[in-house]
């Protein structure tokens, strides 16, 4: 996927040739030449609207999964958030997994493995996936978690203070501004376990609002 | 002169940063380059194409002739 902005429509040009003579006015003095504008015709298109999946009114009963993208401490927090939301709500932690193809590893700056989505789409009806900790993971964590919307599953991106405008950034120019996004503090990396399950346990009503509202009431 | 701050900004947020180098008014383009001496993380600065289109989407917003921003990019050296 190439994000990008579209350029103004060419409203009023003309295709590229050679002009035709200016025609002759009535006192046979030639016309001055209209201003035409030939816009380069090979920008690439601008993204395709998406929209959020449909928001379940209960978590109860519903499979979460966890997308990891392999960042430090991104699996230790977003698991704990899902557990405690599971907890809190009847769901279940159907799936963690990490984002490389089996789930065997991942790349924090490439999309999901194909596999790897098939099987979050398959196994899970809502998902939490990060960490949109750096510039690169949260570009990628915010094209996985719309591609996820897409698929009718409500995706939440575990963000953190210092990339939550790049992440609604992101979202906005990838064609969804209104992904749901949990922002945590920063750093997630580096931060003890202790603080990390604090962090996820205080989580827990934003995120039942984000899965159930598309937002933190 | 463009105010390249909201790009810079969005940048420092991974250790790196750019400078403006050149702009055309007339065409309504802007050239940065992107500066990551001293980044512990190059793989965390987002690619180029993505940063483009960013930095175009936040300078849009003070320079609204602007129609593309261009980024040198080290890593592609």
């Amino acid at each position: 996927m190439a994000p990008s902005e579209p350029p103004a429509p060419p409203t009023g040009a003309a295709a590229a040739g050679p002009m035709p003579p200016p025609a002759p006015t009535q006192t046979g003095a030639p016309a001055a030449h209209p201003t035409i504008r030939v816009y380069l015709p090979d920008s690439a298109p601008g993204p395709t609207p998406a929209a959020l999946a449909v928001s379940p009114g209960s978590l109860a009963g519903l499979r979460i999964a966890v997308l990891d993208n392999g960042k430090p401490n991104a699996a230790t927090v977003m698991t704990r958030a899902a557990e405690t939301l599971a907890g809190r709500t009847g769901a279940t932690v159907a799936l963690v997994t990490k984002k490389g193809p089996q789930g065997m590893s991942a790349n924090a700056a490439i999309p999901v493995a194909p596999d790897v989505f098939d099987r979050v789409v398959a196994e899970a009806d809502v998902v939490i996936t990060g960490a949109a900790d750096c510039g690169s993971c949260t570009a990628y964590t915010v094209h996985d978690a719309i591609e996820l919307e897409k698929a009718g599953r409500p995706a939440v991106v575990v963000t953190t203070t210092r990339f939550e405008v790049i992440a609604a950034t992101l979202s906005d120019s990838f064609g969804l501004a209104e992904t749901r996004r949990l922002v945590l503090p920063h750093p997630i990396g580096g931060t003890d376990e202790p603080t990390l399950h604090r962090w996820a346990d205080a989580a827990a009503d934003r995120l039942i609002s984000l899965f159930t509202q598309g937002t933190v009431a | 002169m463009i105010d390249i701050t909201p790009v810079r900004q969005m940048l420092q947020a991974d250790g790196v940063d750019a400078e403006l180098i050149g702009s055309d008014d007339a065409v309504g383009t802007a050239r940065l380059r992107l500066v990551i001496d001293d980044a512990e993380c190059a793989e965390c600065v987002m690619p180029r194409p993505f940063l483009e289109a960013l930095a175009l989407k936040l300078l849009r917003e003070t320079n609204p002739g602007l129609t593309a921003v261009y980024i040198e990019d080290p890593r592609e050296q």
